[in-house]
């Protein structure tokens, strides 16, 4: 009886639960809040573009937002010294050889604020190189406004995928090439670095066939297409990923010189003929040469643009020039990178078109502290500034040189007493005896800011340099030199002084001093340094970095001093560490090592 | 008839559902003894209203501290479970309420607080109840006359705790110390640092001018209570008002002073409307209003934080300061504006009951509606002043452009809310020897709560279907099986309802016939349950639906101006479409034992483990593309716990000793949780020498340097000591006088790899317990309680422990001892590492700063004396008392950093022990 009983008031029970939950559960239907899902997002033409607008969020700001405000490739090149020392943080620890793999271990990787600064290249490039990966996939099928703007969109994203790529191959050397979407459960057992020059390889071939795309323009047309990438892009990627596969860091003793000279001949006879060409033609009277006007503007988009040489520039302004890399004149907040005295004697004597100090050994002691001067330059000690390449005083201030505070003049004085001499202690007076031009428009000063120059990611010149490296080592030499006076011409020098060389080793160097001296404060220094070297050489040249002390008397007296040495030329800093945590999974899950050498 | 009384105990499904209280004639004479009855299968701890009365509290945590076995001072139920947190589940007269916490309850109009504890127990409750449930019975109405009570006391609360700052000649003499070691020019000239010394010049206590010695808190309260075979009533009103810690003398345009006041309302009502329906409706409101200086939560850190050297107060009818401290003390006290805070609080609970013993026997149909809201408004009205600085000749010139502003108001307010409804069949009868109770219950919940940010301003609804039966036979065995079967919008389609069953079994032996005659036996239980319970508390995480792709359409935000105008599409947390409930399985062994009629003993022992813990797997490279922020959270982490709940009773009257009544009780919680997998890395192949960061520790574990002390001091005494040391410093360098931290994987370099579990820092005490008695003798009654917690340190890096915060922040007996060099030379007691202004290596996570924090306070004293009652009587009274009361009187503690209290976690964090005197008064 009681089984009975029970039997029934239970299946009554069950049976009247099981209809109020079976009326009850729509419930549990949520309003959407908000949120698309990816098929959405490529069901709709705007969402469309708007996906590709979010792919660009990782785009360096470069110049000198990285942590804290001073440009960190140049402060560890040979170029310069890091006027930041005294606050302890950024150039200066690694300097004093601190850095690591953890998270925010060293200077390139310090704080986790994605959006101010330069940093976590790691997260934020494959972060983007993913967001690439899902527009590429998605875009054959996506709905877009019409067919042109469906193949322009594709290669848009192919480049700028190549871009990425680019950037973190010169960071962090061998990667795996992703180019497809990751599922959020793939594992990654098989996953395996491919060497640089792989990884370089697949950016040539990438952008060659970007270069074929129909719908995909040339230049930029109008200022809200600012940052774009174009077909110039791409020939620059091209450019500049065949010359670092070629290069010794990654050729994996492969020659490839023959290779990047065809790719760096199409790439720049592509930009010659779709009107790039040097900046040659002042517009104004307010700078010291071409070169000087040019990086101080940008009107590089349009029809008909002043600015025919720039190919990719950043339109990002957090920070005036001479603000941040000025001088205490301008009651600036920092010196910042500071030019050592190597920039300047690297710069030739204009008349004699020769270099001040022989290129194959500069100095005679390791301490920077004995020039070996060239016998005929023309370059008097007692005079050091005088007579320079224009490039020099467009790229440099030092002691007398004129800067204008609004439309006031001011002369510099960088010698002992001076209004802007060296002090050890101070973030606003130079280390070196000398502060930083390039960009600055020439009388932007705290109540009356002036559009500086932006940073270009690139420029015809570069390209230029890109070529004249990549003819000299395979060869051709004669072509090599001819580069390399076009260039010089544009600084000011007079075709009777055109250099030449006499082998590949002669033309080596003067294209590496060329390089030098044109691309200064472009941050390509710290890579080229490095790319001519093996991962496990120390990078010699900037072991050392010297300044200028000048005392005024009876007679004007040049002392060269030691500003410091850098532990971050130890041959670790070839790249950057791949984060801890990275590696730890990685490796966890594929059995191989993936860290960078050294780290 | 003679199962009325079940009827009567119409538990709305919660085990520990007790109504119809006996009148209590007297709070004192009620038996404190807590025992399982015959047909308790579970674990659970009660405490009622003869002990919760007891003392004068504020809010039911406070009240309840120590005396449920089991739960901890932090809120959690047998430790914690799950790193992502176990939030407990109030049950307050039957109805769920996600939106209450015991602080938002009067204790004066509580009956009883039951935690419940394991499986068995908490299967009903569904998800939310997983963790943990805390039933919470208000006072009821009763047939008889109307009893009233009266309750006024009056207290006077001093912290228990204040840091003791140097004086200004030592600040001076330390803050130079601090910027010496930095290699800086000394703040003080040795004129000033003369003069201080001499007693000139500015030497602020900022405590002693600011700050009161005590604060007063003032509580009454009436209830009446009654009723008849219709109507039974219970209704109580309580006010409060405390005052704050600082004085104001200024109110002209506004009233800054701190002060709180606190009403409470509660209406219980009980109607039988026909023999077989009867109704309720329970209904609290409690109003919280709050006032004082806007800056009011600033006040007691800033006389902290304020350096005595600094300017302060109204000199020439200037408020003064410094350059360094914008807020003087005086001006964000009176000046700052005021701020009102309102808290209302709004309970409702009607039901039905619908007995259909008259058809079926033993059947009843319950329905219950709850709701609550809780609405906070803050009405702000902002002002502001002039600050001076000293000009340097003796003058005084205005600093910064802060002025006075004319008074403006504003206002800010959030609402929270739910209303669920349950519709249950309760069945309970007996045939012979056998038991039979069974109850379905259907429930379904609408929740709004106070986020504004996408996701959470929709809804949260829930609906669930649980149930139990249970079977006994001859009181001798139980058996009891229950379930829930709930549905979850936190979860996608398909995968939103779960189902989870527990069951339990219990032998009564003392009913055994070989026990029976034992007359020294009055109980001896075993119990044993075992449950698998899921738990889907999905909500403290960055995307509301985890189980979905975040990915919006943004406005701005994008780079490319010809790409849909700047729009661009943000991509946030990836979703989880396989993602599922957390599921613990749970397992219980007790025993009750109570012998001569007066003692119990309770011994639970319980193992539980958790697996799908939700997490992030961070194994999953970024490579792939998905960075910390968009990985898709996972059901990966797998969890352990385990512990010991123990409770002892004593009730006893000596008649010799002209009836002394002697009440003792002991109560007792043991947890150690420990996570087997949270998804995390391991560093073993990064030299690490402890590779994992979470998994194998304790939920909460903090990791830092270990301190070695191996050549015989803790600190790097000399230059050469740390250039001979052979380490490299990925960190900051240490200076001489800085900690030396051990290279535990011995490659030479100090860095990431070398940190260890800091030993006992982490989220749970290992232990929680409380103890106490009362003798009631003739008129008197005295009660004392100790609570304390043992097995958990804190990781100190707060002001008042590290130096370098504001403008240095010195106590006597830390700062006063820090390393320098003479210290050293001199062979000096040596208590902290070479000060700093802004920061040294000796202040990175390190063991030196990781202090034992376990206490033991005496929580209550309390001396009553009741009139006797032919005293009363004449008065036309039934109970008249007089009382004193202490709080927090006592507390021993190990801590190492003796600034603050132990329960606290910064100089501000003020606690309390009162003295109260009081009355107690009924008719």
């Amino acid at each position: 009886m009681i089984t009975r009983i029970l039997h029934k008031q239970l299946s009554l029970w069950a049976c009247l639960g099981l209809i109020a939950l079976a009326s009850c559960s729509d419930d549990l239907d949520i309003t959407p809040d908000g949120r698309l899902t990816l098929d959405e997002v490529f069901a709709n033409a705007d969402y469309t573009e708007a996906y590709l607008s979010g792919a660009y969020a990782a785009m360096p700001k470069k110049m000198h937002m990285y942590y804290w405000m001073e440009n960190l490739p140049t402060s560890l090149s040979d170029e310069s010294w890091s006027n930041e020392d005294t606050e302890g943080h950024g150039a200066i620890m690694a300097y004093r050889g601190q850095g690591s793999s953890a998270v925010g271990g060293n200077i390139f990787d310090m704080n986790d604020r994605e959006d101010a600064f330069d940093t976590h290249y790691w997260t934020r490039y494959w972060s983007s190189i993913r967001s690439c990966n899902v527009f590429i996939e998605r875009i054959p099928t996506a709905v877009v406004r019409s067919e042109d703007v469906r193949k322009r969109l594709e290669g848009e994203c192919r480049t700028l995928r190549a871009f990425y790529y680019l950037q973190m191959v010169k960071w962090f050397g061998d990667l795996p090439i992703i180019d497809y979407v990751v599922s959020v459960d793939a594992t990654f057992e098989n996953a395996r670095k491919q060497p640089a020059v792989d990884v370089l390889k697949w950016i040539v071939q990438e952008c060659q066939d970007i270069m074929t795309y129909d719908n995909l323009p040339w230049r930029l047309s109008s200022g809200n297409e600012t940052r774009r990438m174009s077909k110039a892009v791409a020939a620059a990627i091209a450019s500049e990923a065949s010359l670092f596969a070629a290069s010794t860091l990654y050729n994996n003793g492969e020659n490839l010189w023959e290779w990047a000279y065809q790719v760096n001949m199409d790439a720049l006879s592509k930009l010659r003929s779709n009107g790039y060409e040097l900046y040659t033609q002042m517009q104004t009277d307010n700078y010291n040469s071409a070169y000087g006007e040019y990086f101080a503007q940008d009107e590089s988009l349009g029809t008909s643009p002043a600015d025919r040489e720039t190919i990719l520039y950043n339109p990002n302004v957090n920070h005036q020039q001479w603000y941040v890399n000025g001088t205490p004149l301008q009651d600036c907040y920092s010196a910042s990178n500071v030019p050592s005295q190597e920039l300047v004697d690297s710069y030739d004597m204009l008349a004699t078109g020769k270099p001040v100090l022989d290129l194959e050994n500069p100095y005679l002691d390791t301490d920077h502290l004995e020039p070996n001067y060239t016998s005929d330059s023309g370059y008097n000690a007692k005079r050091p500034y005088d007579g320079r390449d224009p490039r020099f005083d467009a790229t440099i201030i030092h002691n007398k040189s004129i800067i204008y505070i609004g439309t006031e003049r001011a002369e510099v004085r960088t010698e002992e007493g001076g209004n802007c001499e060296v002090r050890s202690q101070s973030r606003t007076y130079t280390r070196t005896g000398y502060y930083f031009r390039k960009y600055h428009h020439y009388n932007s000063y705290a109540s009356g800011n002036q559009p500086d120059g932006h940073w270009k990611f690139y420029r015809l010149g570069v390209v230029i340099l890109n070529a004249a490296e990549a003819a000299a080592e395979s060869g051709h030499i004669g072509e090599a030199m001819e580069l390399v006076n076009e260039i010089r011409h544009r600084a000011g020098f007079d075709p009777s002084v055109d250099v030449t060389a006499s082998g590949i080793d002669d033309a080596r160097l003067k294209v590496r001093h060329e390089r030098r001296i044109e691309m200064a404060f472009e941050e390509h220094r710290f890579f080229d340094c490095r790319r001519w070297t093996t991962n496990t050489e120390d990078i010699e040249c900037e072991k050392v970095c010297t300044g200028m002390l000048i005392q005024s008397g009876f007679s004007t007296k040049y002392t060269r001093f030691v500003v410091g040495t850098k532990q971050s030329s130890a041959a670790k800093w070839h790249f950057l560490p791949i984060p801890l945590n990275e590696v730890s999974t990685l490796e966890s899950q594929t059995g191989v090592s993936w860290q960078n050498y050294g780290w | 008839m003679k199962y009325r009384h079940i009827i009567l105990a119409l538990a709305i499904g919660a085990p520990a559902w007790t109504q119809a209280q006996e009148p209590a004639d007297s709070t004192l004479v009620k038996s404190h003894a807590v025992y399982p009855n015959d047909t308790t299968t579970y674990a659970s701890a009660r405490v009622g209203s003869e002990i919760i009365d007891l003392a004068p509290s504020t809010t039911l945590d406070e009240a309840v501290k120590g005396h449920l076995a089991g739960f901890y001072n932090n809120g959690q139920i047998r430790g914690m479970q799950s790193q992502n947190g176990s939030p407990i589940l109030l049950v307050l007269d039957g109805v769920p309420s996600t939106t209450l916490s015991l602080s938002d309850i009067d204790p004066r109009t509580v009956e009883s607080v039951e935690i419940l504890k394991d499986a068995a127990a908490k299967a009903i409750y569904g998800p939310l109840g997983a963790q943990g449930v805390i039933l919470v019975t208000t006072k009821k109405g009763f047939t008889g006359n109307t009893v009233v009570k009266v309750t006024a006391d009056f207290a006077f609360q001093k912290p228990t705790k204040t840091a003791d700052m140097v004086d200004g000649y030592q600040y001076a003499s330390l803050r130079n110390q601090a910027l010496a070691n930095d290699g800086l020019s000394p703040a003080f000239s040795t004129d000033q640092l003369s003069l201080l010394q001499s007693g000139q010049g500015y030497n602020n206590n900022w405590r002693k001018q600011y700050l009161n010695d005590f604060r007063t808190a003032q509580r009454y309260s009436i209830s009446l209570n009654g009723g008849n075979e219709r109507v039974k009533y219970y209704v109580n009103g309580g006010f409060e008002r405390e005052t704050g810690m600082y004085e104001t003398d200024w109110k002209e345009k506004y009233d800054p002073s701190p002060w709180t006041n606190r009403f409470n309302v509660t209406s219980n009502l009980d109607i039988k409307m026909f023999p077989f329906l009867s109704a309720w409706m329970y209904s609290s409101m409690r109003i919280i209003r709050e006032n004082g200086s806007d800056s009011d939560n600033n006040i007691i850190n800033l006389c902290y934080i304020t350096p005595p050297t600094t300017p302060g107060g109204v000199i020439d009818g200037k408020i003064v300061t410094d350059e360094n401290f914008s807020d003087p003390i005086y001006g964000e006290i009176n000046y700052s504006g005021a701020r009102e805070t309102s808290t209302t609080n709004i309970n409702a609970n009607f039901g039905l009951n619908l007995d259909l013993n008259q058809w079926v026997k033993g059947l009843s149909l319950q329905g219950i509606l709850g709701y609550n809201s809780k609405y906070s408004g803050i009405r702000k009205g902002a002002y502001d002043y002039t600050r001076y600085v000293s000009d340097g000749d003796g003058g005084w010139t205005v600093l910064g452009t802060q002025r006075e502003a004319a008074l403006s108001w504003s206002k800010t307010s959030t609402a929270i809310y739910f209303m669920n409804f349950q519709g249950r069949i309760k069945y309970q009868r007996n045939f012979d020897k056998n038991y039979v109770s069974a109850n379905v219950t259907y429930l379904s919940e609408d929740k709004l709560n106070g986020s504004t940010s996408t996701g959470w301003l929709l809804p949260f609804s829930r609906i669930q279907l649980s149930g139990e039966v249970k079977y006994g036979f001859d009181n001798r065995y139980y058996v009891q099986v229950a379930f829930n079967h709930a549905g979850s919008e936190q979860l996608p389609k398909g995968n939103q309802f779960h189902f989870s069953p527990a069951g339990s079994v219990s032998w009564n032996a003392h009913n055994e016939s070989f026990l029976r005659q034992v007359t020294w036996l009055n109980q001896l239980k075993l119990r044993a349950s075992a449950g698998i319970l899921q738990y889907d508390n999905l909500w403290n995480f960055p995307s509301r639906y985890l189980y979905a792709d975040e990915y919006r359409q943004q406005g701005g935000g994008g780079v490319i101006g010809s790409l849909y105008s700047y729009a661009h599409i943000s991509e946030g947390l990836l979703g989880n479409p396989a993602l599922t409930w957390e599921k613990t399985y749970e397992q219980n062994y007790g025993i009750d034992l109570r012998v001569l009629n007066s003692l119990s003993l309770s011994v639970d022992y319980f193992r539980s483990h958790l697996n799908r813990m939700l997490c992030v797997d961070n194994t999953t490279p970024t490579a792939g593309g998905h960075t910390t922020s968009t990985r898709a959270y996972t059901n990966i982490g797998r969890t352990h716990n385990q512990g010991v709940d123990i409770s002892a009773r004593y009730t006893g009257v000596i008649p010799s000793a002209s009836h002394m009544t002697i009440n003792g009780y002991v109560d007792l919680g043991w947890n150690k949780n420990r996570i087997d997998y949270a998804g995390d890395l391991d560093y073993s192949s990064s030299g690490y020498a402890y590779p994992s960061r979470t998994s194998g520790y304790s939920i909460g574990q903090q990791f830092g340097y270990l301190i070695d002390g191996s050549n015989g001091s803790i600190f790097y005494n000399s230059q050469d000591e740390i250039d001979n040391s052979g380490l490299k410093f990925a960190g900051r360098e240490p200076r001489p006088g800085d900690l030396k931290f051990k290279d535990l994987n011995g490659d030479g370099v100090i860095d990431e790899c070398d940190k260890a579990p800091l030993d006992g820092v982490k989220t749970m005490p290992s232990f929680n317990y409380g103890f106490g008695a009362q003798v009631i003798w003739r008129g008197f009654d005295l009660y004392l309680y100790f609570q304390g917690e043992t097995g958990r340190s804190h990781l100190y890096t707060c002001a008042g422990v590290y130096e370098n915060s504001y403008q240095g922040v010195y106590v006597n007996g830390i700062h006063t001892h820090a390393w320098t060099a003479e210290r050293y030379a001199a062979g000096q007691d040596i208590r902290y590492p070479a000060l700093t202004t802004s920061n040294s290596s000796s202040l990175e996570d390190n063991s030196f700063f990781v202090s034992k924090a376990d206490f033991i306070r005496l929580r209550n004293l309390v001396l009553g004396y009741s009139l006797p009652s032919t005293t009363v009587q004449k008065l036309k009274l039934t109970q008249l008392r007089f009382y004193f009361a202490a709080e927090n009187l006592f507390t021993s503690t190990n801590m190492k950093f003796k600034c603050f209290d132990p329960e606290a976690s910064a100089l501000s964090d003020y606690l309390y022990r009162s003295f109260s005197i009081g009355l107690n008064l009924s008719f």
